[in-house]
């Protein structure tokens, strides 16, 4: 009891902290400004007007939402560390690893309070042009969600270890890859290489695949996307978030905070 | 009972790729008595603020253990009974003075209702004389402001046990004042306080016992008395003689001091006492705990 009772604190404290950073703020104003040209570029193509509305507005979203989880992901942890704050937090009455959970939770907190808040802007601008909003436009939104807090727990077990700036190379490395899985290893395949075969075969399993969590198509070709698919990926996405938490955390425990 | 017993503790560090570890605790064994205010001495880089690390497993030390209050090692119901400031504190610069109180005192297990908790706040900041700027956010303290209420963090949850690095530094005269006064308050209380200081005169003030570092080894540990005594060589030798009251003659070594029992002896005159004279904290430490340079 007294351990969720610790991770809720830590993780009140990390929600009240993103709220009152300018970063916060200057995340919204970039929010509104890119979904402003969504709204904006649509009409500007005759034929293909809601295509290119919703494509670019959830696209819009979903940066928003991985660049704030890839900030505050890496900033939360390293800066507590780097000023020390660190020394008085874990020598309470808390252990490292509800240290660690209770930076994740207030992150993911936030992640879904912004989820929300683009869940609603977007709705205003697809009601606008007369774009109807399905099932699918909420599960596009969840995919986001959980890409994002995949790429949180990514940059907070880098935070464990490393610099603010290489968190943030190493997170879009893992963005980047994340998206690019299938296509690599449909390339990889095609080559004799032994070890680029293994590569494409072994190699890409340490990547989380997060292409798997896009139902933006959907969206746009107004598709179904199966529950059970949802489910399924949802679970997914948790796995690694544990893995890579429960990585954090042993690496945490072992830590010098000289 | 010792509330901290520290036994063979060892730690070295890399300090670069490739180069030698540099040993910076050599088996450093002491305890701390309880209801004692202790101040733990040493130079600069002797491993003061290494030592109160690894006591409180921030930094995993090489060898060595350290146990709290009998023979308990530290676990999650110990740190509630533990408060601890350490050197150069910084904080969550974006709460309030009273926001980050109640922050530290409920993540403490602090055995207070919200209500409770909220008017130990009051009273804490009062004595600090920083009730005008509760509502401030610290970005906004001074470096003072922060070491006050940096103490404040530790004291909130009443521990048995405070452990201060370097409690009085960067504090103006009247900050520090502030500051024994709440050290000797909760020493009064019972809570038994492990104090880091370079600011000797204060430490004479509030210790009653200390332990002293030099370059990673416990060189003295015990009562202050004895620590200023064991470096003076002075000696005083009071004795009556019959047409006057108690006088006094001062050696400035043992074998003066013999000299003048023999002349005293010679001349039939009565011997009150001989006695080492102590010196300030600062002429001994000084003479024994700086390196030689």
């Amino acid at each position: 009891m007294k351990m969720w009772r610790n991770i809720f604190i830590l993780a009140a404290n990390g929600f009240q902290e993103v709220i009152r950073h300018r970063f916060f703020y200057g995340l919204v104003l970039v929010a509104v400004l890119i979904l402003s040209v969504g709204a904006i570029l649509g009409p500007l193509s005759m034929s293909e007007e809601k295509r290119i509305t919703v494509n670019f507005s959830l696209f819009a979203a979903q940066i928003v939402l991985i660049a704030a989880s890839i900030f505050f992901g890496s900033l939360s942890i390293t800066r507590d560390m780097e000023k020390k704050i660190i020394t008085t937090l874990i020598t309470r009455p808390i252990s490292r690893a509800q240290y660690i959970l209770g930076k994740f939770f207030g992150m993911a907190f936030i992640m879904i309070v912004a989820v929300i808040l683009l869940g609603f802007i977007l709705s205003g601008i697809f009601y606008y042009f007369q774009i109807p909003i399905q099932s699918v436009f909420f599960k596009s939104l969840w995919g986001i969600y959980l890409e994002a807090l995949v790429l949180l727990s990514i940059s907070i077990l880098f935070s464990s270890f490393t610099s603010n700036f290489l968190i943030i190379c190493y997170t879009v490395c893992f963005f980047i890859i994340g998206h690019w899985i299938d296509t690599m290893k449909t390339l990889l395949q095609k080559t004799e290489e032994p070890f680029l075969r293994f590569i494409s075969e072994y190699g890409v399993l340490v990547f989380p695949n997060l292409e798997r969590f896009n139902w933006r198509p959907h969206v746009v070709y107004q598709d179904l996307v199966p529950f059970t698919e949802v489910m399924f990926y949802s679970f997914y996405a948790v796995s690694w978030v544990i893995l890579f938490l429960v990585i954090a955390i042993q690496i945490f425990n072992r830590k010098d905070f000289v | 009972m010792s509330v901290i017993s520290v036994k063979g503790l060892n730690k070295s560090f890399q300090k670069g790729l490739g180069s030698k570890k540099v040993s910076v605790l050599k088996n450093i064994t002491f305890s701390v008595a309880e209801g004692k205010i202790t101040g733990f001495l040493g130079a600069n880089g002797s491993g003061k603020t290494t030592t109160m690390k690894c006591m409180l497993e921030l930094i995993w030390p090489d060898q060595g253990e350290c146990r709290f209050f009998g023979s308990q090692k530290l676990h999650s119901k110990l740190w509630s009974r533990i408060g601890f400031l350490p050197e150069h504190p910084y904080f969550y610069d974006f709460l309030t003075g009273e926001e980050f109180l109640f922050f530290y005192g409920r993540l403490s297990h602090a055995k207070y209702s919200k209500s409770d908790l909220k008017s130990r706040i009051n009273m804490l900041l009062k004595k600090m004389d920083l009730s005008k700027d509760r509502d401030k956010k610290l970005r906004q303290y001074s470096k003072g402001m922060l070491q006050k209420i940096g103490l404040l963090q530790a004291v909130i949850h009443e521990p048995d046990l405070l452990i201060l690095d370097e409690p009085m530094s960067g504090l103006d005269f009247n900050g520090r004042s502030y500051v024994m006064e709440i050290i000797h308050q909760v020493a009064e209380r019972g809570t038994s306080v492990f104090l880091s200081s370079h600011l000797l005169h204060d430490v004479e003030r509030l210790c009653s016992d200390l332990v002293v570092l030099k370059e990673g080894e416990v060189i003295f540990e015990g009562d202050m008395g004895e620590f200023m005594g064991a470096e003076s060589d002075k000696m005083e030798i009071i004795y009556i003689d019959q047409n006057k009251a108690d006088q006094t003659r001062l050696a400035s070594n043992l074998e003066e001091c013999q000299k003048i029992l023999d002349e005293l002896r010679q001349q039939k005159l009565d011997v009150v006492s001989v006695e080492r004279v102590s010196t300030n904290l600062e002429e001994t430490f000084r003479k024994l705990a700086l390196k030689q340079r």
